[in-house]
């Protein structure tokens, strides 16, 4: 059953917290080289979905098959071990660390000075780090910390570190948010231009037209239940607010539509 | 349209800046305010013999310090160091006068078997607190009263005379009149800077400490940090107790007392952020000295220890107040 140009296939994954069940039996199905985007309202599930894809969350039941392989994604390290790389959301930066030090957290460059002892290599991360801002265009010293920077440039930040390696699979939950138009387009082009150098992307925003842009298929979740995938031909903004709001394509020529518009 | 991402925030910027350096430059200011003073009011104060005397006496207080400071920039704290002294040091000193074993222990032995106990103890804080998510308040109040047991049991509530002179060593010679124990107390915290400022492990001390969620998500193993910390502090405390046998010359199991508050004090004192992520061990040295003149230059000037105590009570009551202010 492995399809060969799928990367990534998650199966009636099921995540509760307490009495709240924030994804019910969900799929999701990633093709290689693909945009995928997931939309829904808030709290629809989508930050809770990519989470058990990037290891801070484990699913109650259901499976991930990886590169045509089951696995299991216990912690943020093993996802990023199978080449899984996530901009979360909340960002995930330590504010009293520096751009550099954020950059490059949980991944820094050492080298070795006695037998047994390693001491991280400052500058090249830095200057690494120098040609990341650039390449994004943001112009902050990268030895300022982070709490110092505006909600963009945090923003920025975080993106970044999916620059830094060469994953399989990024995923972006709500990249462009704090963003104005013209770096919210440079993330655009970005994402692009990752996929072309080969990566599978599943970005989560709450902007049509960036989804639009990018996206090859779009999945809707509505309170936790994924009510179907639509190509981006298809995907008019009616057809998706319908989905997001009552889970169903009412607008289809009036009888009970499908919710499952698949591939 | 060219936009200019880095002025965004300039002037808050600035006041940020500013306060963020009075962490940093308060205590040293302080310290050297001490000095001025006590230079002015006595003249026995700045003396080099007088110098030595202060690093001599803190340098108990100051080996604490490190490990705690270790414990508090990762947002943990540890309150077992008082009785973790007193229980490693009578453990070793009842090993090496034969007190447990038909023949006396070697000393290198019995301070590696002190480490282990030590280590040992602070592995269960840090297990508890690192798996379970145990405030570390608790599990290590808990090995306070299980390591204040342990000492009684071992020295069976009876100091424990008969050190052998190589385990007195650090806390008593000198070298080139520069006493054995300020020599280990600063090449302790050397390296323990070195650490922090140089090795991913220090980092993410600071990660951990400054956002536990985000450093998880970045991969850091962050049970691995939380129970490191725990570790290296408990270590510290064996440190310490090898150096106070030597100071005072026995071993007895209510030599810890007056050992929990100063160390955490000095800590705070330094600039260490309260609640984390942010202070040095430089500043450690600066909040232990701090503490080391006043007692001293207060003592010079014939303030008794009631006096000394209000006006550390009172300095400290400034720092934690600074300590909360400078991060806003
Ligand atoms: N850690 C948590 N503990 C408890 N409930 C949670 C937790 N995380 C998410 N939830 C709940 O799960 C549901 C889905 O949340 P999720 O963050 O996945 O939504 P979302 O689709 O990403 O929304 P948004 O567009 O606002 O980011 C919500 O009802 C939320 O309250
Ligand atoms: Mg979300």
């Amino acid at each position: 059953m492995a399809d060969r140009d799928t990367v990534l296939e998650m199966e009636g994954i099921t995540k509760t917290f307490g009495e709240i069940v924030a994804l019910d039996d969900v799929d999701l199905t990633l093709h290689r080289g693909e945009i995928l985007g997931l939309a829904g309202d808030n709290g629809a599930g989508k930050s809770t979905l990519i989470k058990c894809l990037s290891g801070a969350y484990e699913p109650d039941s259901g499976r991930i098959v990886f590169d045509g392989e089951e696995v299991t994604i216990e912690n943020p390290r093993e996802a990023k071990a199978l080449g899984i790389e996530t901009t979360f959301q909340e960002l995930a930066l330590a504010p009293n660390l520096s751009i550099t030090q954020n950059v490059f957290l949980g991944r820094e460059e050492t080298q070795r000075v006695l037998p047994l002892v390693s001491v991280m290599n400052k500058g090249t991360m830095e200057t690494r780090t120098r040609e990341l801002l650039s390449d994004l265009e943001i112009d902050v010293d990268p030895d300022k910390r982070v709490d110092d920077l505006s909600g963009g440039q945090r923003q920025l930040v975080a993106i970044s570190r999916t620059m830094l390696t060469d994953p399989e699979i990024i995923i972006m939950d709500e990249p462009t948010s704090a963003l104005s138009v013209e770096a919210a387009e440079r993330i655009l082009e970005l994402i692009e231009r990752m996929r072309r150098e080969g990566a599978s992307i599943i970005l989560i925003s709450h902007n049509f037209e960036h989804m639009r842009a990018v996206a090859d298929r779009i999945q809707i979740l509505h309170t936790g239940r994924d009510v179907g995938v639509l190509d981006v031909e298809e995907a008019t903004r009616e057809n998706i607010v319908d989905l997001m709001v009552s889970g169903t394509l009412e607008s289809e020529g009036g009888d009970d539509g499908d919710p499952a518009v698949s591939v | 349209m060219a936009y200019d991402w880095g002025a965004v925030s300039t002037s808050s910027d600035l006041i940020q800046n500013l306060l963020r350096k009075s962490a940093v430059y308060g205590p040293v200011i302080a310290l050297i305010g001490i000095y001025v003073v006590f230079s002015i009011m006595t003249d026995r104060f700045l003396t080099y013999r007088n110098q030595l005397n202060i690093l001599r006496q803190v340098s108990i207080i100051g080996i604490l310090a490190i490990g705690v400071t270790f414990a508090i920039l990762c947002a943990e704290i540890d309150l077992s160091i008082a009785q973790m002294t007193e229980f490693t040091g009578v453990l070793i000193a009842a090993l090496v006068t034969g007190m447990y074993f038909s023949t006396t222990v070697p000393v290198p032995i019995a301070v590696l078997i002190g480490l282990g106990a030590g280590v040992s103890l602070g592995a269960i804080a840090g297990y508890i607190t690192s798996r379970f998510d145990v405030p570390s308040f608790m599990s290590t109040l808990a090995v306070l009263f299980l390591a204040d047991g342990l000492g009684l049991i071992v020295s069976d509530g009876r100091p424990i005379g008969g050190i052998p002179d190589s385990l007195q060593i650090i806390g008593r010679e000198s070298v080139a009149s520069i006493p054995l124990i300020v020599l280990f107390f600063l090449s302790l915290l050397l390296v323990s800077q070195l650490i922090l400022s140089y090795t991913r492990f220090g980092l993410y001390i600071y990660a951990v400490g400054g956002d536990r969620q985000a450093a998880r998500l970045m991969g850091i193993n962050v049970m691995r940090i939380r129970f490191a910390v725990l570790v290296i502090s408990a270590a510290f405390t064996v440190f310490a107790a090898i150096a106070l046998i030597g100071r005072i010359g026995s071993a007895n199991p209510n030599m810890g007392s007056g050992l929990l508050l100063p160390p955490i004090a000095a800590v705070i004192l330094g600039g260490t952020n309260l609640f984390g992520g942010e202070g040095n061990m430089i500043g450690t040295l600066v909040g232990v000295l701090i503490l080391g003149a006043l007692a001293n230059g207060l003592n010079l000037m014939g303030v008794g220890p009631s006096g000394q105590l209000v006006a550390q009570g009172i300095i400290l009551m400034i720092a934690v107040l600074m300590n909360v202010l400078a991060r806003g």
